[in-house]
């Protein structure tokens, strides 16, 4: 064996590059144990995860590439590996290249090998799941195939850690000599060679500040969409798409002529080291797709599948949210009583905590969706999904992948935003990101219980049998999905053109979830959470506590010491303390409504009077940015019924009757009100997952716009046309 | 040998590409995937109502819409098949 003696200043750079559901996540977590970072590469969300790694006493650097089939740069994750493998990234280039493969589907594996190898990087191969292999009774024989290829080729089960010693060894003798590393150049036709040589001469000419590329290289320029080779050199595109136009017959096109004799080149390859000793095409994964996929029976499954998950998100995350909530409450009861009574107490109190607060609150939702997706996902059954629901989603204009995203959506948005991550197509992904917060969320059952608790719950059963308020909350989830249909309709014309990529899915053989690739992918997912959208939710908690608080101006200072003298002249202890409890809860409504929300709340009055909405429901606008239930307990406060932390369904109740009361709801009112909080746009936990998402506050902010002026336009013919029809 | 596009062909019996009919990013992208010529594909299933098609081509499964399948075409395979 023959590790570099010589002291390295530098760690080993390794990466992995592969196609999906290669097992490349499962060797990378085998190599570098807890010890991995996960980002995501800068300006895309691309996600980039680098750890460390250390044989024969030698220490690498592991990148796992995003996975992909082929490296023209057709997707962003085949244009960043291209960029890593050729150090066009911030990272380093590797200096060996695991391609890892799965040995069940070699000939499509083999294409990227090839792809890689062109442009000059060393290679070998991780011939990876040769268990799954040999059970569908495909024989490799693996010495001839390192001969036929010329690289190194390490038989693995990466699940198992089987092959892991025998890897680090050929990495370190890849390392030693490169030349281990090459493939022999394909030999390509006349076509692609007159191609690459018209090409060179354009890359010459913009005199690219790299060496010469080779013919892989070249190839690569010339698959490349113009958009994108216009990104790095302007001009680029065109000019190459000038040299070498693509023909009428796509079959003449000497890009796709190039791909065609690679494959020939692997059958070539294939052919004389591969033996299968069943001919048969249906192996374990269609036996079981012909039950999973049944016409009948499939859908079915799916249905129960898929309420599972909802159930699970819905339903399943309540109790640790209850402990959450119940524990940031104690922490800041302590808080409150441990700390002086300053306006330092309250920021970190009604601030600080209150946005951590509202941060850890949405983990076990997160959690719990993604512990269904990646098992889903693992066990090959995702892919599975899409292709069932795709036609039904195609009529609404989104793709299968958008579904178990927006039906997460119903319980909450941020998880689902998150889940948009298993979509490929950039524009798809970003109009499902947009249409998901009209999903109906379980945040706004607490302001629709407030409303139809005070005006729609007296009212006759409809038709003798369906309640008036039950009807007007189901209305609100039709509203909500039957808008995110219009939007995603009229926004792929409008803001997010084109998209609607084409179906082409790979459906992975079905497999058991590997339990540490599951648990290790929900602590990535936790930690990015907590960490990067978890900063803005806290910065923004705080702005807000500062409208609602300053410039904290309660009772006038006379009528309070009066009031307060009377309260203490009162005969008893309770008479007492009920009366000195009235004059906390009026000077905490004087407050807020003094309170620069408050103003907010006056000033926009007559944009929303037309909604019939007064400025008291304004405050309640402003302040439900936080997160929509808390209109129950702002509305509270406004209302002079206090405010609680536990906004269970009678305080909602209570509320809301003490706004009808008080001439603030209708039912007329109160239909306008819910409209208006089926449709907008008022969570900032969802904004800050949507700028962590999308890496831009244009998104969130276009969210803002779009949504809430959507909102206003509905409220505002429910209100008009309501009255003029003699509603109130 | 009669053509028969992907979305068309039997499911279940062995057949084989031609050709891939269909310019731009999409026929490439399909043609990375393995449907070269010669390449051996089967239509497995169809999604109802007008859904995706399920095709397995060489030695994987791949889900894809109706009408990018037209752009593909196959002859059926030789019954003593002999492909790789």
């Amino acid at each position: 064996m023959s590790a570099t003696p010589e002291a390295r200043s530098r760690p080993l750079e390794v990466a992995l590059a592969g196609n999906p559901n290669t097992g490349k996540t499962t060797l990378f977590n085998a190599l570098t144990g807890a010890r991995a970072h996960v980002g995501n590469y800068p300006g895309i969300t691309v996600e980039r995860r680098v750890g460390t790694h250390e044989a024969h006493g030698v220490a690498w650097r592991v990148t796992d590439l995003p996975g992909c089939y082929s490296l023209s740069a057709h997707s962003p994750e085949e244009e960043i590996a291209h960029h890593a493998l050729t150090g066009r990234t911030s990272d380093p280039v590797p200096d060996v290249v695991v391609v890892v493969v799965d040995a069940a589907n070699l000939a499509r594996n083999m294409l990227l090998l090839l792809q890689i190898a062109e442009i000059g990087r060393p290679v070998l191969v991780a011939l990876n799941m040769m268990d799954a292999a040999r059970r569908e009774g495909i024989d490799i024989d693996v010495p001839a195939l390192q001969r036929e290829l010329g690289c190194l080729v390490v038989p693995m089960v990466a699940a198992r850690g089987e092959g892991i010693e025998a890897l680090n060894e050929a990495v370190a003798q890849v390392a030693a000599n490169p030349a281990l590393g090459q493939i022999a150049e394909t030999v390509w036709p006349e076509p692609v060679v007159a191609a690459v040589a018209k090409a060179r001469f354009v890359l010459g000419q913009f005199a690219l500040n790299r060496p010469p590329e080779s013919a892989g290289g070249v190839l690569w320029w010339l698959a490349t969409d113009p958009e994108i080779a216009d990104v790095e050199v302007p001009g680029l595109g065109a000019a190459l798409l000038a040299a070498v136009p693509r023909p009428a017959d796509p079959a003449l096109d000497p890009r796709r002529l190039a791909t065609v004799v690679r494959f020939a080149r692997i059958d070539a390859i294939l052919s004389r080291c591969v033996q299968r000793r069943i001919v048969t095409t249906s192996g374990r994964s269609e036996r079981v797709d012909r039950v999973l996929l049944h016409p009948a029976f499939g859908a079915m499954l799916f249905i129960l599948a898929m309420a599972g998950l909802f159930q699970a998100v819905f339903a399943g995350a309540q109790p640790a949210v209850d402990i959450v909530e119940t524990a940031m409450g104690a922490l800041s009861d302590l808080a409150r009583t441990w700390l002086p009574d300053n306006l330092l107490r309250d920021v970190l109190i009604d601030g600080v905590l209150a946005g951590v607060s509202g941060t850890l609150v949405f983990l076990p939702q997160i959690l719990m969706l993604f512990l269904g997706i990646s098992l889903l996902e693992d066990s090959g059954y995702l892919a599975r999904t899409a292709y069932l629901v795709d036609q039904l989603m195609a009529r609404i204009g989104l793709p299968g992948k958008a579904f178990v995203p927006l039906l997460s959506a119903y319980a909450c948005a941020v998880p689902a935003i998150m889940a948009t991550r298993t979509m490929p197509d950039r524009r798809d992904r970003l109009l499902t990101i947009m249409v998901a917060p009209l999903m109906s969320c379980s945040a706004r059952l607490p302001v629709y219980t407030l409303v139809t608790a005070a005006v729609f719950a007296h009212q006759a059963p409809v038709l003798g049998i369906f309640s008036l308020g039950g009807l007007v909350v189901t209305a609100m989830y039709a509203l909500g999905f039957l808008l995110a249909i219009a939007s995603a309709f009229v926004l792929r014309r409008t803001a997010i053109k084109g998209g609607g990529a084409p179906l082409l899915l790979e459906m992975p053989p079905y497999r058991w979830p590997r339990w540490r690739n599951v648990v290790r992918s929900l602590g990535d997912r936790a930690w990015v959470f907590i960490t990067q959208t978890g900063t803005v939710i806290v910065a923004l908690t705080v702005v807000l506590w500062a409208l609602m608080t300053f410039p904290r101006e309660g009772l006038d200072a006379g009528i309070k010491a009066t009031r307060t003298a009377q309260a203490h002249a009162l005969a008893g202890e309770p008479a007492q303390q009920t009366a000195l409890a009235a004059i906390a809860r009026d000077d905490a409504q004087v407050k807020l409504q003094n309170s620069i929300a408050g103003r907010i709340g006056r000033t926009i009055e007559p944009t929303i009077a037309p909604l019939g909405f007064d400025w008291r429901i304004g405050i309640g606008l402003v302040g439900s940015f936080a997160a929509r239930e808390v209109l129950v307990p702002i509305m509270g406060q406004v209302f002079g019924r206090g405010s609680q932390a536990d906004i269970d369904d009678r305080y909602a109740a209570d509320v809301g009757k003490s706004m009808a009361s008080a001439g603030a709801l209708t039912p007329l009112k109160g239909l306008s009100l819910m409209v208006f909080f089926a449709i907008a746009m008022q969570c900032l936990s969802t904004l800050a997952t949507i700028r962590r998402e999308t890496n831009s506050w244009r998104w969130p902010v276009f969210a803002v716009v779009y949504l809430n002026s959507l909102a206003w336009l509905a409220s505002f013919a429910v209100y008009q046309i309501g009255t003029r029809m003699g509603f109130a | 040998m009669a053509s028969h596009t992907l979305d068309s062909i039997p499911a279940g019996e062995p057949f084989q590409v031609t050709r891939v009919a269909l310019a731009g990013v999409l026929g490439d992208r399909l043609v990375e995937l393995g449907f070269t010529p010669g390449a051996p594909v089967q239509l497995l299933r169809r999604a109802p109502f007008g859904g995706p098609l399920q095709v397995q081509v060489r030695d994987f499964v791949l889900s894809l819409r109706r009408a990018d399948a037209r752009a593909i075409h196959t002859a059926q395979a030789i019954p003593a098949n002999q492909a790789a």
